[in-house]
């Protein structure tokens, strides 16, 4: 991991917009190895112009604009584009009570406080975060965007002890109450976000806060700080925009565990108690933990299956267990041919992986030849491996919803409904013994981040693939707009919310503007029973025709199946563009039998 | 030592990387009025980039000063010194 950057090879790289994965690992790299503001503001002027960049609003008690070339670099690291707006100082409470004063394009609202901007002479720390919960709180009835806050990260001092630490109500306990206040708030206040920067702060630790400048310009954070400030806020702004990856492929030699199986054997591979087999151990752990959050694991590896097999058979230290991974190539086969094959098994885009591997030579093969896979080289320590898998930023998400959890559960139950589909005799009976259960609900504030999800990541039954930020879906449930979350389980167990339809109503028309459901689930029949709704809905709102605009991709052909097999009328608006209408009066989508329940 | 010419180089190159002008279009009475690049925040950051290049700390007396490519190799060779 520690060679160096070549900086003409990233230059050329900046400029690829199929090698952006690679260029922005490499950047990474650099400004790693060199933190300075010069190599911010090298690379700020390499980095390709931007077809499009988010407008982010930042309010800040004190000067934070220096802080642009960073944000535009780390944003680009992580990404994604910015175009920042500011608002400092003196104006920060008028700018969020002012609703004029942020403009309605911003995606998101980053919050950075002082402490002295919040207590001052006469104000304690309750009543202080008594006024900021006011003021967001006031904030929130003009603006559904997501706000970020930052907390306070004045960090303790040695001498602090002048003041007597043991005294209440100063410096420390202060910022420790203000910081646990501003904790409450974002479970309060639906939308908001901490940055927790104190944890950001501790990188560069007593050089973070910038004495002189303070009292020069009310600049709080030193130049040491502002990159990691940056960082910050481009990470979390990040899961906001695109949601994570789903899928974990790990090579299993030196990298689950120490040595070769093939040639150390079962036995003799390191694990357990001890260097190096405890960081062995420890990275599995975080592998586990991954899982449990909803990634799905897949192996990819050059073993014979028996000699790998016979590691999580008898080696009791082994955390992760043969059956936690959904798919597993072990194989003398090319690895990326297997990757094609563990995409295609998994019903995910080669875009949804992230591969990790420790030699340099397998990583840079995936990266050549399938450079929209995450490539992840763990490097030679062990110790290091979680750290340089987790800080790719692929998993990075801001919650985990129930339907991550669910997720590997899922897997493993649907191996049980496909024996019960072998042992049915035709589809339609087994669609009938599943006891499939359908809801379909208006959505509503929990299920956000599982729509944002759905609608971004459905590339198969997604009728226009029109992709919308997290902020755009908030503003959908907030302004009751006509979406509606398909909810789905069985007899086997709950899948949880598989698909969104979104309407919108014309005056003779109801149009379906968004339509996304599951490749879990497809061939359940989910699709006819929407449509099936749609026309229910339609008919109560007294109209006489449902419509639908199918914009193709590369992979959602089948969306016309469906409409032609319900008899809607196809018109050919271009070559990728297709517009479905029924009218109501004398044709209609009814219920499929195979459902025991619908409601909405 | 540094020797002047070699600040001056040095701080060339920092200059057109901040300011993100031509190296070659660097004059000594560059400063804030003749150069649309050099406002308040560049300012900041010529600062901060100047300091982590010489590893030198500049007072904000010195801050203030920095108004000119000259008065940046002044105030480096001067720094340097004192440093030395």
């Amino acid at each position: 991991m520690s060679t160096k950057v070549d900086a003409k090879m990233l230059e050329d790289l900046l400029r690829d917009p199929q090698r952006h994965l690679r260029a922005r690992a490499e950047l990474r790299k650099d400004l790693d190895e060199n933190p300075g503001t010069i190599t911010y503001l090298r690379w700020q002027s390499r980095l390709p112009s931007p077809s499009s960049a988010t407008p982010i609003v930042i309010v800040s008690s004190f000067t934070i604009e220096t802080i642009a070339p960073f944000l535009d670099v780390e944003a680009y690291v992580s990404g994604w584009r910015i175009a920042p707006t500011f608002h400092q100082y003196g104006q920060w409470e008028r700018a969020l009570l002012d609703p004029s004063l942020i403009s309605k394009e911003a995606k998101a609202c980053i919050l950075l406080l002082h402490r002295q901007a919040l207590v001052a002479d006469k104000v304690t720390v309750e009543q202080a975060l008594a006024n900021l919960q006011e003021l967001i709180g006031q904030f929130r009835k003009t603006h559904v965007i997501p706000i970020i806050i930052g907390l306070l990260a004045e960090l303790p001092d040695v001498d602090d002890i002048a003041f007597g630490l043991n005294t209440p109500s100063m410096r420390v306990d202060d910022l420790a109450n203000l910081n646990a206040g501003i904790r409450k708030i974002s479970k309060e206040i639906d939308g908001v976000f901490v940055l927790d920067i104190p944890m950001l702060a501790a990188y560069v630790g007593a050089t973070w806060y910038d004495r002189a400048g303070y009292h020069a310009r009310l600049s709080v954070v030193s130049h040491q700080g502002l990159p990691v400030l940056a960082r910050g806020i481009a990470r979390l702004v990040a899961c906001l925009l695109r949601p994570r990856r789903k899928v974990l492929v790990m090579d299993l030699d030196n990298t689950l565990w120490g040595g070769i199986v093939g040639e150390d054997e079962a036995e003799g591979v390191a694990l357990g108690e001890g260097w190096p087999g405890a960081a062995y151990i420890e990275f599995q752990k975080t592998i586990k933990a991954l899982r449990d959050s909803g990634i799905v694991l897949a192996i990819n590896s050059k073993n014979n299956e028996e000699d790998a097999r016979a590691v999580f058979d008898s080696r009791a230290e082994m955390i992760l267990r043969w059956n936690d991974f959904a798919s597993r190539k072990i194989n003398w086969n090319n690895k990326v041919e297997n990757l094609k094959e563990i995409a295609a098994e998994l019903n995910v885009g080669l875009d949804s992986l992230v591969f990790v591997d420790d030699s340099p030579a397998e990583c840079a093969l995936v990266r050549d030849v399938l450079p929209m896979i995450e490539v992840v080289e763990l490097g030679s320590d062990p110790s290091l491996f979680a750290k340089n898998l987790l800080a790719s930023q692929a998993f990075d998400t801001l919650a985990i919803s129930r339907e991550d959890k669910m997720r590997n559960e899922s897997y493993a139950v649907e191996s049980k409904r496909k024996s019960l589909q072998i042992s049915t005799a035709d589809y339609e009976s087994f669609l009938r013994r599943l006891n499939l259960r359908l809801r379909i609900d208006p959505a509503s504030g929990g299920m956000a981040d599982r729509l944002y999800q759905l609608i971004n990541k459905t590339n198969q039954f997604n009728l226009n693939l029109r992709r919308i930020s997290f902020d755009e879906v908030r503003k959908l449930i907030v302004e009751r707009a006509r979406l509606y979350a398909i909810s789905l389980s069985d007899q086997f167990g709950d899948y949880g919310i598989v698909g969104s339809v979104q309407l919108s109503r014309t005056d003779e028309n109801l149009e379906i503007v968004g339509l996304a459901i599951s490749c879990r689930v497809l061939g359940r029949r989910v699709e006819e029973a929407v449509l099936a709704f749609c026309c229910e809905q339609a008919r109560l709102d007294g109209l006489a025709q449902l419509s639908a605009v199918h914009v193709e991709g590369a992979r959602n052909q089948q969306i016309q199946d469906v409409f032609r097999r319900c008899e809607f009328n196809e018109v050919c608006l271009s070559d990728s563009c297709r517009k479905y209408t029924m009218d109501l009066r004398s044709h209609n989508v009814t219920w499929p039998d195979c459902f025991i329940g619908q409601c909405s | 030592m540094m020797k002047r010419d070699e600040i001056n180089m040095s701080l060339r190159e920092v200059f057109s990387i901040v300011l993100n002008i031509p190296a070659d279009s660097i004059k000594p009475d560059l400063s804030p009025d003749n150069c649309s690049n050099w406002d308040s925040l560049r300012h900041v950051h010529l600062v901060t980039a100047i300091s982590d290049a010489f590893r030198i700390h500049l007072s904000i007396e010195q801050q203030l000063e920095l108004m000119s490519f000259q008065s940046a190799v002044d105030i480096v060779a001067k720094a340097m010194r004192h440093n030395g």
